[in-house]
């Protein structure tokens, strides 16, 4: 059961979403690939 | 068996911690699952007492974390009616919603001994769902991203406002272009009825994705 105030007619449904954007695929790939280089030479390979 | 209303125990608070540590964890689980990002950002970890993909990229997570932590005031005061992950095509059209309805009552009856082992029993069986709902869905094109929509009311988006403005995550109302999807296939993943909350999660799909 919905509050009263959200059953009223004039109080309309919205979608809200964020401004922001996620980081892209490409940016995370490049982010996983610098990652793995990194633990690469970590471990002096 | 007792009754309480949801100034009792401060339970809206409660709900809106689980509901959100829940959809934490669904929504790392359908990045990877419908290979939004690189299986390689993803590890192994066990949540409700099954194993489930979590990502380990900075970003994406503190991304993840900051659309919970304003979506959180909704649901704390009953005012979150769907939260919907949306998949996205490169060209900015959606391709898939995992569409997760909440329902709280007004009146709990709760036992509360068993409460929260049932609720996570619930839960996991979503989880679960969520792990092997590619069986039943077309591959999506390359390149896609996600968005995270919120479904409230006009009168409840004062609630966001504060927590935006922290977390400099502000929201916008979505156009309807946005989220509009052709003739969507409906899939029907979990529904969940417990004292606290009422759960459903279905999947709408484009027809045609590529």
């Amino acid at each position: 059961t919905r509050r009263p105030t959200q059953a009223s007619d004039s109080d309309k449904e919205v979608m809200l979403l964020p401004c922001k954007s996620p980081p892209s695929r490409q940016s995370v790939q490049l982010w996983l690939e610098a990652h793995r280089q990194l633990r690469l030479l970590e471990k002096g390979i | 068996m007792t009754t309480l209303t949801r100034q009792d125990l401060n339970f809206g608070k409660v709900v809106a911690d689980i509901l959100c540590e829940f959809l934490e964890v669904a929504i790392h689980l359908i990045l990877y699952v419908r290979e939004v990002y690189p299986s390689g950002i993803f590890q192994k970890k066990r949540k409700y007492n099954v194993p489930v993909q979590m990502s380990c990229h900075p970003e994406l997570n503190r991304y993840i974390q900051d659309t919970l932590c304003c979506i959180k005031p909704l649901i704390e005061k009953n005012e979150a009616e769907k939260v919907v992950v949306v998949i996205i095509d490169k060209g900015h059209h959606p391709v898939e919603r995992f569409v997760f309805e909440i329902s709280q009552p007004t009146l709990l009856s709760i036992s509360s001994e068993t409460l929260l082992s049932h609720v996570e029993q619930l839960l996991r069986a979503f989880i679960l769902k969520i792990s092997v709902c590619d069986a039943v869905l077309n591959n999506n094109p390359p390149d896609c991203s996600f968005s995270v929509l919120v479904h409230t009311r006009d009168s409840a988006t004062r609630n966001m406002e504060k927590v935006q403005v922290i977390k400099d995550f502000p929201w916008i109302v979505a156009d309807e272009q946005e989220i509009h999807m052709q003739e969507p296939r409906l899939i029907p993943l979990k529904t969940m009825t417990s004292d606290i909350v009422k759960m459903q999660l279905y999947v709408e799909e484009k027809a045609q994705k590529i």
